[in-house]
């Protein structure tokens, strides 16, 4: 990740944004040339996205599969109505430009598998998971322990969440935590947007978070 | 001695309970929490807690008194009045 000068467009865009301490235009910089994995846009990854989109990060890779369907609706905050039967990523990234157009946005139409996660991960610094299926966790943890890229881990269920932080080498993984799915598990998932929004805001972009902390540590790493 | 035993995620959903207190005898540790349990919410206790084996599984965390458990995790002691949470792993986005 190679920090990148702001424009004084952008300069007048995050203006508030560069008086969080500890952040200001070097921060602004580095958020700039950085480019994040976020798997899935459903009820987390979408508002992780757009804040991000807001915040001001250079370049995102969403990947998600599918198109839009009604159940999606009452979450997915980057799907709309008009878009329904269509690609979600393709939705995902109109939405995103309408807020910043200054933002690299490539899409990938598949979810994370064994198949591609090395692929993805690599040329990423930071990888966010926001994926339903343990399969599509575990991927992405071997992927990220592998190349060595930090992981902002976060799931939710009813009113329950968790959020951490898996920093190759220094930190525990997925695995560590969980070796295996657990068998009686079901997909399905009842869900409030508000609350994989509020779960979702807790790891985007702000002074403490997770994704922050990831990717400022990372550059600090490397 | 009474363990006040707190479920998370789907196995709160396939009980219905947040929690529960359990008897316990003197020194008791994990391991005869979980046979308690087993004995007392079969099968759907077993079907997200144990293995066909009959073994506690890995995807679940627990917590005694708001601290993870590390090392032999069943062979944990137990005090009157503790609070033990089993964390599942989760994966809704």
């Amino acid at each position: 990740m190679q920090p990148r000068p702001l424009s004084d467009e952008e300069k007048a865009i995050y203006e508030w944004q560069l008086w969080v301490p500890d952040f200001g235009e070097a921060g602004q910089q580095k958020l700039k040339g950085s480019t994040a994995l976020i798997s899935r846009v459903g009820g987390l990854g979408s508002v992780v996205a757009y804040e991000l989109a807001a915040a001001g990060v250079g370049r995102l890779v969403l990947a998600h599969a599918g198109n839009i369907k009604p159940s999606d609706l009452n979450r997915q905050l980057l799907m709309t109505h008009d878009r329904l039967g269509t690609s979600r990523v393709e939705s995902a990234r109109q939405r995103l430009l309408d807020l910043n157009p200054r933002l690299e946005i490539t899409t990938v139409p598949e979810n994370i598998s064994v198949n591609n996660a090395d692929r993805l991960i690599r040329e990423v610094d930071v990888v966010v998971d926001c994926a339903p299926l343990f399969e599509e966790r575990f991927a992405m943890n071997d992927a990220a322990v592998r190349h060595r890229k930090p992981l902002v881990e976060c799931a939710m269920y009813d009113l329950e969440a968790h959020i951490f932080t898996v920093r190759p080498g220094q930190t525990p993984c997925v695995r560590c935590l969980y070796p295996d799915k657990p068998p009686a598990w079901k997909r399905e998932f009842p869900v409030f947007g508000a609350v994989s929004g509020m779960v979702a805001c807790l790891k985007a972009p702000s002074r403490r978070s997770r994704f922050w902390q990831a990717l400022a540590k990372h550059s600090t790493d490397k | 001695m009474k363990i006040t035993v707190q479920f998370t995620t789907q196995l709160k959903a396939a009980l219905g309970l947040a929690e529960t207190v359990v008897d316990l005898p003197p020194n008791a540790n994990i391991q005869a929490m979980i046979s308690c349990l087993d004995k007392e919410h079969s099968p759907t206790f077993r079907q997200f807690a144990l293995d066909p084996n009959g073994r506690f599984l890995p995807s679940l965390i627990i917590c005694i008194n708001d601290q993870q458990c590390s090392g032999d995790v069943l062979q944990q002691p137990l005090t009157d009045g503790d609070q033990v949470a089993l964390v599942s792993a989760i994966s809704g986005g």
